[in-house]
């Protein structure tokens, strides 16, 4: 139970942070020129009642977990060997989450299923730059440099090539993506430290400059995507239920396969690196060729996310890789816990979604006459002016952590399970 | 007669102006144990760095099994057969001991992508044998009962055992052991004799560097001595022992007069 303390905290902890939002709504009052807020416990429980799958499904994995551990199932089912049983039979439960997750496109409103979405994309992106900076330990700057790589490979592609859809983006930007983070890595790669971190973020920011001057990539405009190429309706999906089923079912693939890497020889050498590099050298790790490894993998899945936020907004701009993408990014994977993929995930919702509904909070109150009685004014005008701090709070919440839990928010769970479960 | 595991001619490091290795010849034939000893700042460690490719020699040849390696980066040595310990001991804190004699292992790991992202049945098996033999190794340093600790949690003199059953992994013909008994009490230094002989009875040849006088005199077959990078005499302990120049770069010029 200990291994889920961090996640079930971390819930809470949102939940703790939005709970009052729920019991609350905001309508115009026309007649004093103001916004009034109002208690309407129906809201509440309609949300709770609409969450119930999610307490059933929670149930349900629980229920699934418990049996796991007393009859081993799982294991017998799989076949596996052994000494992975233990572990192997609690993580691939994760899968059970899957159908949950999924279902979720059909009961989420737009708006969330836009928010859900991007959440997605965002974990998609911690997930690949975790490699590098979690597990090798190297320090990555301009990762959204590759992000809009990917999300320029695809805008190009489409615009040039007679049929260029989203799904033969997707295996064309990895690969270039891919290719492009060798070539970046080759020179620098060999140089130690810090030295990659500048030059990552050199090249990013030179890359942006150039985008937006190029005719060819239509400058600060971008390029305007062919409807045929992004996400559209198909079979008995909307468009964006379609862009989140399918960065959903990425999610979780980029996750199953980064795990599976973490857990074998090659990521057992990207940690020894991470480590002590001269130590893994002299026990016959090639050093140079894992670190590109590293680093072309995760260059190769942030094109990959470029290609689905081309594809879901219908256009691609220079905005993608701004540096301040990468900063969140890089935010996001230590806010998790370095070399933790579940971090990783944890950190890109908490970081993606908190702003979010900051930046909620403002309407709601003024959306809700009841609130807007019960928050006294000073203090209504500073929630209104929340989201506007919301870096500094960030820059507080960094803070802490670094002060109070350096290694992130789930950054001892791999050691734990690795001495657990044996 | 076949060539020797290790040759060296004419080896030599320098820093600036600082000569730390000058024309070292050695040679190490199969399954011997050879010493090198000197004082502070010899450049013992200077040569073993040379000799395992962390620093590239800026003069002479090293010929491993034969083929000459002068420059060749560690990992690719490390193929070739040879392995090192760390005089300031270099391990993967924060992984398990056993995870840390794994990592050892990867050149003896195939790793075709798909087998390994979908777990064939040819690679869990084979990743079952690994940790089988990484166990092995473990138990042959006497580490088997932590197996699964981290390994920056082991005591200073178990951390020396884990990095030689982490050399072992790699499955080399020549192990350089950097002062393994280094800040070890008379037993833990006792016990790591016997590790050294066993290490000789698997059949591989050690190169040592030790100041334990006791451990070098009573194990090994030669003995390397070393005053400011350059070699003083080279022979059998009890040569060595008794040697005036040797005498005189330990204890200084006039108790040797």
């Amino acid at each position: 139970m200990a291994r889920w303390r961090p996640y079930v905290l971390g819930l809470l902890g949102l939940a703790a942070i939005t709970f009052p939002f729920l019991w609350l709504t905001l309508a115009p009052d026309f007649a004093r020129n103001t916004m009034r807020v109002s208690w309407t416990p129906r809201h509440g429980l309609q949300f709770f009642s609409d969450l119930s799958p999610v307490f059933l499904g929670a149930l349900l994995i629980w229920l699934g977990s418990w049996s796991n551990k007393r009859w081993h199932w799982q294991a017998r089912l799989a076949g596996l060997v052994p000494a992975q049983r233990r572990a192997e039979s609690i993580r691939g439960l994760k899968f059970a989450l899957m159908p949950l997750v999924l279902s979720g496109a059909f009961f989420l409103s737009a708006s969330s299923l836009g928010i859900f979405t991007n959440v997605a994309i965002y974990m998609i992106l911690a997930l690949g730059l975790n490699i590098t900076v979690g597990m090798t330990g190297l320090l990555v700057l301009g990762y959204a440099g590759f992000y809009m790589f990917g999300a320029y490979v695809f805008g190009l592609g489409q615009e040039h090539l007679p049929f260029f859809p989203w799904w033969l983006a997707m295996p064309f930007a990895f690969v270039l993506g891919g290719g492009a983070g060798y070539l970046l890595g080759l020179p620098c790669l060999r140089l130690r430290g810090d030295y990659l971190a500048i030059v990552t973020l050199g090249f990013a920011e030179a890359f942006r400059e150039l985008v937006r001057n190029l005719p060819i990539t239509g400058a600060d405009q971008g390029i305007l995507l062919a409807p045929h190429a992004t996400f559209r309706p198909q079979l008995f999906l909307g468009k964006g239920q379609m862009a989140f089923v399918i960065t959903a079912l990425l999610v979780f693939l980029a996750v199953f396969l980064i795990e599976r890497l973490h857990r074998s020889p090659v990521g057992r050498a990207w940690i020894a690196i991470r480590e002590n590099e001269i130590a893994a050298a002299s026990v016959g790790v090639p050093v140079v060729q894992m670190k590109l490894l590293a680093f072309s993998l995760s260059a190769a899945i942030a094109a990959l996310a470029g290609v689905i936020a081309g594809a879901k907004d219908g256009f691609v701009s220079p905005a993608l890789g701004e540096f301040p993408q990468s900063i969140t990014i890089l935010a996001m994977v230590i806010l998790g816990g370095l070399g933790n993929s579940y971090g990783a995930l944890l950190g890109a919702a908490l970081l993606y979604a908190v702003p979010q509904y900051l930046a909620l909070l403002p309407s709601t109150i003024q959306q809700n006459p009841g609130l807007q009685a019960a928050i006294p004014p000073f203090l209504r005008e500073a929630l209104s002016h929340l989201s506007d701090y919301h870096l500094l709070l960030f820059g507080a919440v960094m803070v802490i952590m670094m002060l109070y839990r350096p290694q992130g928010l789930l950054g001892s769970a791999r050691r734990k399970e690795e001495m657990l479960h044996r | 007669m076949s060539a020797p595991l290790l040759e060296t001619r004419g080896l030599t490091k320098t820093f600036g102006g600082l000569k730390a290795v000058q024309q070292i010849d050695l040679t190490v034939g199969a399954n011997r144990i050879v010493s090198v000893i000197g004082p502070n700042g010899a450049g013992k460690t200077t040569f073993f760095n040379c000799l395992s490719g962390i620093y590239r020699p800026d003069g002479g040849t090293i010929t491993l099994a034969g083929r000459d390696v002068t420059g060749r980066p560690p990992h690719q040595l490390c193929r070739l057969g040879l392995a090192r310990t760390f005089q300031n001991i270099r391990l993967f804190p924060e992984m398990s001991v056993l995870e840390n004699v794994m990592v050892a292992q990867f050149q003896h790991r195939a790793l075709a992508p798909l087998p390994l992202l979908f777990r064939s049945a040819k690679y869990c098996a084979a990743e079952q044998a690994h940790r089988d033999e990484a166990r092995k190794f473990l138990e042959f340093v006497e580490l088997g009962g932590r197996a699964n600790d981290p390994a920056g949690s082991l005591a200073y003199g178990l951390q020396r055992r884990l990095e030689i059953a982490r050399a072992l992994a790699t499955q080399p013909k020549l192990l350089l052991l950097d002062e393994p008994a280094a800040g070890m009490n008379p037993q833990e230094t006792a016990g790591m004799i016997g590790l050294i002989s066993r290490i000789r009875d698997r059949g591989l040849a050690v190169l040592l560097i030790e100041h334990h006088m006791k451990l070098v005199m009573s194990i090994s077959d030669e003995i390397l001595v070393l005053d400011h990078g350059v070699p003083i005499a080279h022979g059998k302990p009890e040569a060595i022992r008794n040697d005036p120049q040797v005498i005189r770069a330990y204890l200084g010029e006039e108790i040797a007069a």
